[in-house]
């Protein structure tokens, strides 16, 4: 049943459509802004234009726009958005247990083998660069509507100002690169937390992976019953 | 069902961890993270010094390459004396120093680049010019040209560069030669020269044909 923490074959449900949704909206164009951004430091690639628009810098600048757009746009249309509020406050909400994981995580990465400590639905990893991404994400978006603007049109801005905004604009883009690497090496890549990527597509987890690396969520899912919410939220009391 | 044994509090785990699991790691592991970091460090403290930096714009399919044996800035047009100059005649020719912004229609600038080269000045004054309206300055590649009218071109800090912080343009700076206009985005000067056309009517630019302002004053 769709709808329940315990489903077929032994999955739990960790993303609904509302969390999936948002998550897609934001990526896209934000991959496809990191690839176009990269490219304008190829001339050859760079000049490739129709017209007066050179193309490369004009679906950087289009792209900006979807971003900038899509997290409002998700937030305003998606039907889950109760669920949708629950993830970004999970994850963005410190609790106990999460410096106990960032030392776990820090000894881990010197190779030392120790038991990681159990979490919640999401670890303090996650927590930081969900923070981090939004920030740089923010810093990003303010920024590049700027040298949007600047793009069509020169009335608007002088150019001092925008000469200052574009190395800034470079600053948040370098910073957010690892960020990004290490979130798709650890979705996609990683054989310890890949099998999780099949739930930002069909929202759903194996129980038993969940388990071994989420385990205080997977009780608080229990805990709850079969009348879990398909996020596996929990109403706090 | 939960098996309430696999998952422990956070507490009893941190103090497992720290009392029955002390981490252990191996020295060779830690020196290859040090050298790692520091590579790691060392790069991006060289890209983030780069920020603000130039970037590089080409229209041409590869960059114009540049002999100094077979080179010529041919000055020519509505002149009195058409001008043929090699390398080292242009090199000849009194030269001055001078430190100006760039500004890029893009958006990005870079502050005080030091340039030396010769005036636009001291060519008019070889080749007398018989009163045309425009110049128009022709790139290596034979791609990219654009056109200044005579009181744009002749702006007392408008500069025909060889040097970029004392030292030769690279290639993809416009080597040999290249326009300087710093009151004026640098679409309007092209980098390769190879010949400066005076003209009484103007001849329109690369981009220019394509849409863009024919006047780049900075805005």
């Amino acid at each position: 049943m769709a709808g329940s923490a315990n489903g077929a074959n032994g999955t739990i449900v960790r993303f609904s459509g509302a969390s999936r949704a948002a998550h897609w909206a934001l990526a896209v164009p934000f991959l496809t802004l990191l690839v176009t951004g990269l490219l304008l430091f190829v001339p050859s690639v760079k000049a490739v234009h129709i017209g007066g628009y050179r193309l490369v810098p004009l679906i950087h600048v289009l792209s900006g726009i979807v971003f900038v757009l899509a997290a409002p746009a998700v937030w305003l249309a998606a039907p889950g958005r109760r669920l949708l509020r629950a993830d970004l406050r999970r994850l963005l909400t410190a609790r106990a247990g999460d410096l106990a994981w960032l030392r776990y995580a820090g000894y881990a990465l010197l190779g030392a083998k120790l038991a990681a400590p159990a979490t919640g639905k999401f670890n303090a990893g996650q927590k930081l660069n969900t923070a981090a991404l939004l920030l740089l994400s923010l810093g990003l978006g303010l920024s590049g509507a700027i040298l949007g603007v600047n793009f069509f049109t020169k009335a608007v801005f002088g150019s001092a100002f925008v000469e200052r905004v574009f190395p800034l604009h470079d600053l948040f883009m370098l910073l957010s690169l690892p960020l990004i690497a290490g979130h798709i090496y650890l979705a996609a890549i990683n054989p310890g937390t890949r099998p999780s990527l099949r739930s930002m597509f069909d929202g759903r987890v194996r129980r038993d992976w969940a388990l071994s690396h989420h385990a205080i969520w997977v009780r608080e899912l229990g805990a709850s019953g079969e009348a879990s919410p398909p996020d596996g939220s929990v109403a706090r009391t | 069902m939960i098996d309430s044994g696999t998952a422990s509090t956070p507490e009893t785990l941190s103090s497992a961890s720290s009392a029955a699991e002390k981490p252990r790691i191996s020295r060779r592991r830690l020196l290859w993270l040090g050298a790692g970091a520091a590579v790691l460090i060392g790069g991006a403290c060289r890209v983030l010094s780069g920020l603000g930096g130039f970037r590089i714009n080409e229209v041409e399919a590869q960059t114009p390459a540049f002999d100094p044996a077979s080179f010529q800035l041919t000055v020519d047009g509505a002149v009195e004396t058409p001008l043929t100059l090699s390398w080292d005649q242009l090199l000849a020719l009194p030269s001055v120093s001078q430190i100006s912004d760039f500004h890029c229609v893009e958006g990005w600038g870079v502050k005080d680049v030091r340039w030396q080269g010769v005036r636009l000045q001291t060519l008019v004054d070889l080749v007398k010019p018989q009163n045309p309206a425009f110049i128009t300055f022709h790139s290596l590649g034979g791609v990219y040209r654009d056109s200044l009218g005579m009181d744009q071109a002749l702006l007392a800090d408008t500069l025909l560069a060889y040097h970029m912080y004392e030292r030769p343009l690279t290639p993809p700076h416009g080597q040999p030669l290249r326009l300087i206009v710093p009151q004026m985005y640098g679409y309007k000067g092209p980098k390769w020269l190879t010949r400066v056309e005076f003209t009484s009517q103007r001849v329109v630019g690369y981009w220019e044909q394509r849409g863009w302002q024919i006047d780049g004053w900075l805005s």
